[in-house]
C-alpha cells in the first residue's frame, strides 16, 4: 500500500491550455509533446457503448528516446459528461493503479510525499488565483520514472453518459491535440462496440482518418475495429447515430447483479466479503416526439418572452465571459420576429438593458450586443437580485416566459447558500400565476460552476446545461437552444409494481424532452419476476404512459456499468441533501464509501496518487515579470536560478503563503517557454531542486483572413479561411448583425475555417467582418475585412 | 577563482594577531622553525613537487602552443582599449547601499568593488577614494576583481569585470578599459590572468576568450560555446565553471566535461577553488571535490557554495544564507565534517586570503577571520545608506516635497524634503513597486504594486490595500492615473476604474486592444492605455479608438510609458523608441528618439521645459520642448538603464537599476 502510494498518484487539476488533448505525455520542462524525447508508440482505445453509458479504456505506451530517465506530464481532457473511473501506470511488470481516498487522508499522504520530493506549483501572475487554478476539467498525472531508452505504459478509463436529443446521439473522443497541434501514434488500434436495446439507425462515423472495419451491424449492435501505423492524430474520433423514431414511447430495463462481492478492495478500511450484494436496474424510456416536424423539433411555436440574465461579475473574467457571450448571441439570434426579449446584466449590481420586454429587431439585437460589450466587470455576484429582476420582467399573461441564465453560479451577494437561494427562488416562482411561471434555462459555464445550486434552481420547470473549459460550446449550445423551442416533459415519473421491487431510485436526467431518453436507476435486494414499470408524464399538455415489464435477475453480469451509475446518482442525491439540510455524518460516510468502491471523485474524496503538484506552462507578464511559487510549508528558503545567469532569493508572502520575486527579462529572452530552477531548503536543512517552466508571450497572434469572394447575398454563407500564428488558441469571427462564430482547425484546408451565414434581414451595403485571435496569454490579434451584401 | 596563493601546508604559518598589527590586513608571512627531520621531508616533497610542476609546465606550454595555433585560424574579435577620463557631471548621487561583489589587496591598499563602484581603503580601513560609475567609471556595476600583469601593461594592475563595459584595468592611478565591440563578447562573467601576460575572459555567449594585448579571440574551439560562470587554474590546467553544463576541465588541449552524470551535485557552477591536487567546485547544492582531475565526491551536500576558498586540507564555503562553513576535507574521512564558522554572515560573494589572513566579502561588508579557530569579524562596513536599495522602479514627490522612492522588489522609502532621512516601508504588499501616484487634491498617495494598490494618507501612513477581492481585475497593478474623482488602474488583465461608485473593469472583451496594460494616462474623461498589443483610447470609460502597428506611424505595439504634453500624448514603446500621438489621432516620429530602443515601463516624465524618457541600457532621453530636439544623456548616470523619473524643487530625480541621482533641470540639455 505504501509503495503504491509513494510511487503513484493521480489528481485532477486545471489545464486551461489543454483544449481537447486526449492522452498526451509532455516531457518535463517542455510546453508540448516532443516525440524526439517521448513518442507515442502504441495507443489502444476500447470503446464500449452500452445504451447510454460509454466506457472508454485507453492504453498507451510511450517510448523514451534519450539516455536519461525522463519525467512527463500526462494530460487527458474530459468533457462534462465524463467521469474518470481508473488510471494506472506500469512499473516494469507491475501494474500500479490509482486509488480513491478520503480527502483528509489523501491530503495527509500528499503532504507526506511532498516532504520527500517537493514540487511547488508556480502560479502565474495577475489573471489567476491559486484557488482558481485548482478547479479542473482535465485529468493530469505526473509520470516518473520513464527509463532511459525504455517505455512507459499507461492505462486510463472513464465513463461518459451519452444523451439522446431529438432521437440523436453523439459520442466523441478528442484525439486531436488542439493545444499541441500534433501527435502521432506509431500503432493505433480502436475497438468499438455499440449496443442499444432501442433500435438504432443511421450510424455514421464522423472522422475520416479512423475508418472502422465494421464487423457487425444491425438494429441493436454496431461493432468494428481500426488499426493503423504512424497515424497522425489530426482528427477527433466521433460517431453519430439515431434511435428509431418508431421505437418512441417504449421502455427497456437493463439489470446487473453479482451477489458475490468477490475479493475486497485492499484499500478498504474494513474489508468484508459479501455474498448478498444488491442488484441494479436501469429503466430507459424513449420519449416519442409527437410533434416532430423534422429532426430538430423546430415546429411553429407561440411567441416567447425571453429574459437573458447575463453574469458579468469578476469571476466570469476570460473564457467564461466569452462563452456566455457566445451563448447570449446565439440565443438572441435564435429568437423569432414575434418574440419579445430583455437583457439583464448582473454582478454586485443589476442593470437591465431596457425597462421592459420589447420586440426582436436587428437593431435591438445589435444594441443589446453593444450593451453587453460596453458593460464593465464588477466584483460580487448578486444572483438573487438578478433572478428577482428576471421574474419581475415576466409577462403576467403569457405562458411562454423564459429566463435564460448565463452564469457560473458563484453567488457572493444577497442570499448565497444554495439551499436557501433555491428555496427562495422556488417560493417566488410559485407565487406567480401558474400560467406565467417562467421556464428557467441555465447555461452554466466554467469548470468551477456551482452546479448543485443551478440544478436545484432548474427543478422549477427548467433546464441546466453546463460546458467545461475543455469542451466546444457549439454542440451543447445548439441543443440548449433547440430545447427552448420545446416544452419539457411535465410531471415525469416512474411507477414500479410491486413498489418494493426497486428502492433508492433516481432519475438520471434533470429534465427530459420529447425525442430524448428518460432514465432511472435503482437498487434491488433480490431477483424478481415480471416487475411492471410505468413511465408517465405530460407532453405538450397531453398525459401519457409508457408501460413495460421485466425480470430483475438473481444474477446477471451484463451491463456492469450499472452499479457505478447508481452509486454516482446516489451520491449526487446525498450531496443535494447536504446542500439543503447541511452536512450529517451518515451522508458523508456513505459518500466516501461509495466513491471509494466505485472510484469517482466527490467533494469528500480525492482521486489521488501523484505525489507532487503539476506545473504547466504558466504565462507571465513580459518585461519585468513576477515569479510566484507555492511550496510545502516546511520550506524556509527558495532561491531562483535563471537560465541567463541571474540568482535571486524569493520572498515569502505570509498572507498568501507564496514565495515571490521579480526579474527583468533580458531582451534576448525570446517568446516561448523558459526554465527557472528553484533551490529550496526546508527547516531541517534538506535541500530540494526543482525545474519549472514559464511562458513569455509578448507578441499578439497574427492572422490573415482569406475570402474567396467579398460579395454575398442575405442567407448565403461566408466561408472563412484563416491563417493564424501557432500561438493562437481561439479564433472568433463576427459579422455585424450575425452571431459570433468560432473557427476551428481544418486539416483539409490547412487553415482554421468556419462559416458565417449572412442574416436574411441584413440590408444591402458594406459590412465589417472581424476575426479575433487570442493566445494563451490573452494577447489579442485582429483583422477586419469589408464585405458587401448584395440585394 | 579563489586559488590559494600558497600551496604549502597551512600549519607552517602562524596566525597574525590583530591586536599586534592593528590593521585590517597584512601581507606578513612569518614562518615557524621546523624540527630537522621535518625539514628533510619537506625538502623531498618540494623536490618532487618541483619536478612534477616542471613536467606539467612543459606539457602545458606545449598544449598552449597547440591551442594557440588552433585559434589563430579564427577571426580576432574587434575590441578597443582606451583610457578612462573622469567626468564632471551635474548629477548628484543620493546615497544607496554599496552592494559589494569582490575585494582584493593591491599595492598595499584594500579595494572593494560592487554596483556602486570601486572603493579604495588604506590598511586601517579608512576610505581613500570612491570611484563611481558614471563619473570615474563607466555607467555599469562592477562584478569581479583580481590582480595580474597583462602583456600590454607589463605592470601589476587591478583587473575588474564590469556588467556591460568590458574589463577595466587600474594601475593605481588611472583606468584602462578593454572593451570588446560585440555585445556578446562584453557579457563577461569571469577573468583569469595568466602567467604569460594573457587574460582569459569568460563570457555568457562566447565561451572563453583570450586577450593578449594585441588580439582578442576564442581561447579554444571546444570552449567557445560555453556559458562561463567561473575560471580557475592556469594555461595548461584550466577549470571552467559553467551555467548549465557543470565544470569543464581543459588540460593539455584535452577537454573533459563533468556534469551531473559524472557526479556533480548540480550543473550550475558558482565557484571554484584549487589546491595542489584538488579542485573544489561550488554549486547551489554542494561542493564537488576533484582529485587529480577526477571526480571524487560531494562535500557539504545541500550547501549553497557561492564562494569557495581552499588551502591545504581546509575548505571554506560561503553562501547566500548559510553563512561561511569550514569543511574538513581530509580524504580518509568518509563524511566531510562541516561546521559553520559564521552563520550570521550572509550573502557571501568572495573568500580570499592575504598572507595569513582570510577575508570574506559580502554584499554589505568585509569580514576577517580571527585566527585559525576564531570567528569572523566585520572589519569594513560602509556608512549607512539613505536608500534601502539600488534598484529604483518608481519615483514621486508628494505635496510636502517628500521624495517617494519605490524599488523593483524591496518596498519603498519616503525621504524627507532635505534628503537627510528616510522611512522604509516593506511588507507583503509593498514589495514590487510599479508606480507612485500622489494626489494633490486629497494628499493621498496611491502605490501600484505587484500585490495590490496600496493607499497611504497624507502623513505617509498605510491606509488600505486593494486587490482582486475588492473588485480589481488583478492584484498586479502596473500603473495608476487620476481619473475624475477616482483613479484608473492598469493591470495585466485590463483596466479598472475606481471611485465612489465602486470598481468596474474592462478588457479585450469590451474592446481594449490587448489585456496586458502596462501604462495608463488621463486627460479629463479621456484615458489612454498602453498595452502589449497597442494603444486604446477611451472616452468616458468606453473604448473610442485602438491603435496598433497597423496604424501609420506607430512603430511598435508594446507600449511602456505615456505622458501628456499640450494636446498630444508622448508614447514610449518597448522596442520602438518614442512617438507622438497627436490629438487628431495621427502619429509622428521623432529624430533620434524614434528608434530601436526600449523605454523602461512608466519611466517618462513631462515638465514645462522637457520630456524625459528612461530606457533599458541606453541612458536618459531628454527632449527640449523649445528647441524641438532630443538629446541622449549617458554620462554621469550610475547605470544606462533608467527606470524612474520625477521632478520637483528644481531638480529632476533619475532612478536607475543601480541607484538614484538628481540633476538641476536647468542643467539638462
Amino acid at each position: 500500500m505504501k509503495r503504491l502510494l509513494t510511487l503513484l498518484a493521480v489528481l485532477f487539476s486545471l489545464a486551461s491550455l489543454t483544449w481537447g488533448d486526449a492522452g498526451v505525455l509532455i516531457p518535463r520542462d517542455k510546453a508540448q509533446p516532443d516525440p524526439a524525447i517521448l513518442s507515442l508508440e502504441e495507443m489502444e482505445i476500447t470503446i464500449r457503448i452500452d445504451n447510454s453509458d460509454a466506457r472508454v479504456f485507453v492504453k498507451q505506451i510511450f517510448a523514451n528516446h534519450t539516455s536519461g530517465i525522463q519525467e512527463g506530464n500526462y494530460v487527458f481532457a474530459l468533457n462534462s459528461h465524463a467521469v474518470v473511473s481508473d488510471f494506472a501506470t506500469w512499473d516494469g511488470p507491475v501494474r500500479i493503479p490509482a486509488v480513491i481516498l478520503e480527502r483528509k487522508r489523501a491530503e495527509e499522504i500528499y503532504n507526506e510525499l511532498k516532504q520527500q520530493s517537493i514540487d511547488p506549483g508556480l502560479l502565474q501572475m495577475g489573471e489567476r488565483t491559486a484557488s482558481e487554478a485548482r478547479h479542473t476539467s482535465t485529468f493530469s498525472a505526473r509520470i516518473v520514472p520513464i527509463p532511459a531508452y525504455g517505455t512507459k505504459r499507461l492505462e486510463f478509463e472513464y465513463h461518459e453518459s451519452i444523451p439522446v436529443e431529438s432521437y440523436k446521439s453523439y459520442f466523441g473522443i478528442g484525439l486531436k491535440p488542439e493545444a499541441y497541434h500534433s501527435q502521432t501514434a506509431r500503432h493505433l488500434t480502436i475497438h468499438f462496440e455499440l449496443r442499444s436495446e432501442h433500435p438504432i439507425r443511421d450510424f455514421k462515423l464522423g472522422s475520416t482518418i479512423y475508418p472502422l472495419k465494421i464487423t457487425q451491424q444491425n438494429a441493436h449492435v454496431v461493432s468494428g475495429e481500426f488499426t493503423g501505423e504512424n497515424v497522425d492524430l489530426t482528427q477527433d474520433f466521433n460517431v453519430q447515430y439515431e434511435l428509431d423514431q418508431a421505437a418512441g414511447d417504449s421502455l427497456h430495463v437493463l439489470a446487473y447483479r453479482n451477489p458475490d462481492s468477490g475479493q475486497t478492495d485492499p484499500t478498504e478500511m474494513s474489508p468484508e466479503r459479501s455474498t448478498n450484494e444488491p442488484g441494479f436496474a436501469e429503466v430507459e424510456a424513449l420519449l416519442a416526439n409527437k410533434n416532430a416536424t423534422g429532426t430538430n423539433g423546430t415546429a411553429a411555436r407561440p411567441p416567447h418572452n425571453v429574459i437573458l440574465l447575463f453574469d458579468n461579475s469578476l469571476s466570469m473574467q476570460w473564457d467564461k465571459l466569452e462563452r456566455s457571450y457566445e451563448a447570449m448571441q446565439k440565443v438572441l439570434h435564435s429568437l423569432a420576429a414575434n418574440d419579445q426579449f430583455n437583457l439583464v446584466m448582473f454582478n454586485s449590481k443589476v442593470t437591465p438593458f431596457q425597462p421592459n420586454l420589447s420586440g426582436v429587431t436587428p437593431v435591438s439585437l445589435e444594441k443589446a450586443t453593444g450593451f453587453v460589450r460596453n458593460s464593465k466587470l464588477r466584483g460580487g455576484t448578486d444572483l438573487q437580485r438578478a433572478l428577482e429582476a428576471g421574474l419581475a420582467q415576466c409577462a403576467p399573461d403569457s405562458a411562454n416566459n423564459y429566463l435564460v441564465l448565463l452564469t457560473d453560479g458563484s453567488a457572493t451577494r444577497g442570499s448565497i447558500l444554495s439551499g436557501k437561494l433555491s428555496a427562495w427562488y422556488q417560493e417566488k416562482w410559485k407565487s406567480l400565476p401558474e400560467a406565467s411561471r417562467p421556464k428557467l434555462f441555465v447555461f452554466a459555464v466554467g469548470d468551477d460552476a456551482n452546479l448543485p445550486l443551478l440544478r436545484m434552481l432548474t427543478r422549477n420547470d427548467g433546464l441546466l446545461e453546463n460546458v467545461l473549459s475543455t469542451e466546444p460550446t457549439e454542440f451543447k449550445l445548439n441543443a440548449f437552444i433547440a430545447k427552448m423551442n420545446m416544452n419539457p416533459i411535465g410531471q415525469l415519473g416512474l411507477a414500479i409494481t410491486p413498489q418494493s421491487s426497486l428502492d433508492l431510485v433516481y432519475p438520471l436526467q434533470d429534465t427530459s424532452f420529447a425525442g430524448s431518453m428518460a432514465s432511472w436507476i435503482g437498487q434491488y435486494k433480490a431477483g424478481q419476476k415480471s416487475v411492471a414499470f410505468d413511465v408517465h408524464g405530460v407532453r405538450e399538455g397531453e398525459p401519457f404512459n409508457i408501460r413495460g415489464s421485466a425480470d430483475l435477475p438473481e444474477k446477471s453480469l451484463d451491463h456492469d456499468q450499472l452499479p457505478r451509475l447508481w452509486a454516482k446518482a446516489r451520491v449526487d442525491a446525498l450531496l443535494e441533501k447536504i446542500e439543503h439540510d447541511g452536512e450529517d455524518r451518515a451522508s458523508i460516510e456513505e459518500i466516501i464509501r461509495l466513491a471509494r468502491k466505485y472510484k469517482f471523485v466527490t467533494p469528500y474524496t480525492s482521486f489521488l496518487a501523484v505525489p507532487r503538484a503539476l506545473l504547466r506552462p504558466r504565462v507571465i507578464r513580459p518585461g519585468d515579470p513576477v515569479l510566484r511559487v507555492r511550496t510545502d510549508p516546511s520550506i524556509v528558503s527558495v532561491v531562483a536560478l535563471f537560465p541567463f545567469g541571474l540568482t535571486k532569493p524569493l520572498r515569502h508572502l505570509e498572507k498568501e503563503d507564496i514565495w515571490q520575486t521579480r526579474f527583468l527579462a533580458p531582451l534576448e529572452m525570446e517568446d516561448g517557454t523558459h526554465t527557472v530552477r528553484l533551490i529550496m531548503r526546508d527547516h531541517n536543512g534538506a535541500v530540494y531542486r526543482e525545474s519549472k517552466t514559464f511562458v513569455i508571450a509578448s507578441k499578439p497572434p497574427t492572422l490573415k483572413i482569406i475570402l474567396a469572394r467579398k460579395q454575398f447575398r442575405p442567407g448565403g454563407a461566408i466561408h472563412l479561411k484563416i491563417q493564424a500564428s501557432s500561438s493562437t488558441r481561439t479564433l472568433l469571427a463576427q459579422l455585424e448583425g450575425a452571431p459570433l462564430v468560432s473557427l476551428r482547425w481544418n486539416p483539409d484546408e490547412a487553415a482554421s475555417t468556419g462559416d458565417i451565414v449572412v442574416p436574411n434581414e441584413l440590408a444591402p451595403g458594406t459590412y465589417r467582418l472581424t476575426v479575433t485571435a487570442e493566445d494563451i496569454a490573452h494577447n489579442i490579434g485582429a483583422q477586419e475585412v469589408q464585405i458587401e451584401v448584395l440585394p | 577563482m579563489s586559488k590559494s596563493d600558497n600551496p604549502k601546508s597551512k600549519n607552517i604559518f602562524e596566525p597574525v594577531l590583530q591586536d599586534r598589527l592593528r590593521c585590517i590586513f597584512s601581507s606578513s608571512t612569518k614562518m615557524k622553525i621546523l624540527p630537522v627531520k621535518w625539514r628533510y621531508v619537506v625538502a623531498i616533497v618540494l623536490l618532487l613537487g618541483l619536478g612534477s610542476a616542471g613536467l606539467v609546465f612543459w606539457r602545458a606550454q606545449r598544449a598552449l602552443r597547440i591551442a594557440t595555433s588552433e585559434v589563430q585560424s579564427q577571426e580576432s574579435l574587434p575590441f578597443s582599449v582606451r583610457k578612462l577620463v573622469s567626468l564632471n557631471s551635474s548629477f548628484e548621487w543620493i546615497n544607496a547601499p554599496e552592494a559589494f561583489t569582490g575585494g582584493v589587496i593591491f599595492k598595499g591598499d584594500f579595494y572593494l568593488c560592487g554596483a556602486s563602484g570601486l572603493f579604495r581603503y588604506d590598511n586601517h580601513g579608512s576610505l581613500v577614494k570612491h570611484y563611481r560609475p558614471g563619473q570615474e567609471l563607466p555607467s555599469t556595476p562592477l562584478l569581479r576583481m583580481t590582480t595580474g600583469v597583462l602583456r600590454d601593461a607589463r605592470k601589476p594592475e587591478l583587473l575588474i569585470v564590469t556588467g556591460t563595459e568590458g574589463v577595466l584595468a587600474f594601475n593605481g592611478e588611472e583606468f584602462r578599459q578593454i572593451l570588446p565591440d560585440h555585445p556578446d563578447a562584453r557579457s563577461i562573467t569571469a577573468i583569469l590572468p595568466l602567467g604569460s601576460g594573457q587574460l582569459l575572459i569568460g563570457t555568457r555567449k562566447r565561451g572563453v576568450l583570450v586577450y593578449d594585448g594585441q588580439k582578442l579571440q576564442s581561447f579554444h574551439p571546444t570552449l567557445a560555446a560555453l556559458h562561463v560562470i567561473e575560471l580557475a587554474g592556469n594555461e595548461g590546467d584550466l577549470w571552467i565553471g559553467t551555467q548549465d553544463q557543470g565544470v569543464v576541465h581543459w588540460q593539455a588541449g584535452r577537454t573533459e566535461v563533468f556534469g551531473e552524470a559524472q557526479g556533480m551535485p548540480d550543473p550550475q557552477v558558482f565557484s571554484i577553488a584549487l589546491t595542489n591536487q584538488k579542485t573544489y567546485v561550488g554549486t547551489a547544492v554542494g561542493v564537488a571535490e576533484f582529485e587529480g582531475g577526477r571526480f571524487a565526491r560531494v562535500l557539504a551536500p545541500g550547501f549553497f557554495a557561492r564562494a569557495l576558498y581552499a588551502d591545504g586540507a581546509k575548505l571554506f564555503a560561503g553562501g547566500n544564507e548559510g553563512g561561511i562553513v569550514e569543511v574538513n576535507s581530509q580524504p580518509q574521512r568518509m563524511q566531510a565534517l562541516l561546521h559553520a564558522t559564521a552563520r550570521g554572515v550572509t550573502d557571501v560573494r568572495q573568500i580570499f586570503a592575504q598572507g595569513e589572513s582570510l577575508y570574506a566579502v559580502t554584499g554589505s561588508a568585509l569580514y576577517q577571520k580571527e585566527g585559525q579557530h576564531g570567528g569572523w569579524r566585520r572589519v569594513l562596513a560602509p556608512q549607512d545608506a539613505l536608500l534601502a536599495d539600488r534598484n529604483v522602479s518608481s519615483l514621486a514627490l508628494d505635496s510636502a516635497n517628500r521624495l517617494w522612492v519605490g524599488y523593483f522588489d524591496h518596498g519603498l522609502d519616503v525621504l524627507d524634503p532635505k534628503l537627510h532621512g528616510a522611512a522604509h516601508y516593506e511588507d507583503d504588499n509593498i514589495f514590487c513597486i510599479n508606480r507612485i501616484l500622489p494626489n494633490s487634491a486629497n494628499g493621498m498617495i496611491a502605490v501600484a504594486t505587484a500585490n495590490g494598490l496600496v493607499l497611504f494618507d497624507q502623513l505617509g501612513r498605510k491606509e488600505q490595500v486593494l486587490g482582486r477581492a475588492d473588485g480589481l481585475l488583478a492584484d498586479h497593478v502596473t500603473d495608476v492615473a487620476l481619473y475624475g474623482s477616482g483613479m484608473v488602474l492598469a493591470t495585466p488583465a485590463g483596466l479598472t476604474f475606481l471611485d465612489d461608485a465602486g470598481a468596474r473593469s474592462l478588457y479585450a472583451f469590451q474592446g481594449l486592444v490587448n489585456n496586458h496594460v502596462y501604462a495608463v494616462a488621463t486627460s479629463g474623461r479621456e484615458v489612454i492605455a498602453g498595452t502589449l498589443g497597442g494603444i486604446s483610447v477611451l472616452d468616458n470609460e468606453n473604448v473610442a479608438a485602438n491603435y496598433t502597428v497597423a496604424t501609420h506611424g506607430l512603430s511598435h505595439n508594446w507600449i511602456s510609458a505615456i505622458v501628456r504634453t499640450g494636446n498630444d500624448w508622448i508614447i514610449g514603446t518597448y522596442g520602438g523608441g518614442i512617438v507622438r500621438l497627436r490629438a487628431d489621432g495621427h502619429f509622428e516620429s521623432f529624430d533620434i528618439a524614434t528608434a530601436k530602443f526600449e523605454v523602461y515601463p512608466n519611466a517618462m516624465l513631462a515638465t514645462d521645459q522637457h520630456i524625459l524618457a528612461g530606457t533599458l541600457g541606453k541612458g536618459l532621453y531628454v527632449y527640449d520642448k523649445s528647441a524641438n530636439h532630443w538629446t541622449v544623456m549617458t554620462e554621469g548616470l550610475p547605470s544606462l538603464t533608467v527606470t524612474a523619473l520625477a521632478a520637483g524643487n528644481g531638480f529632476i530625480y533619475v532612478g536607475t537599476d543601480n541607484g538614484l541621482v538628481r540633476i538641476p533641470e536647468q542643467n539638462l540639455p
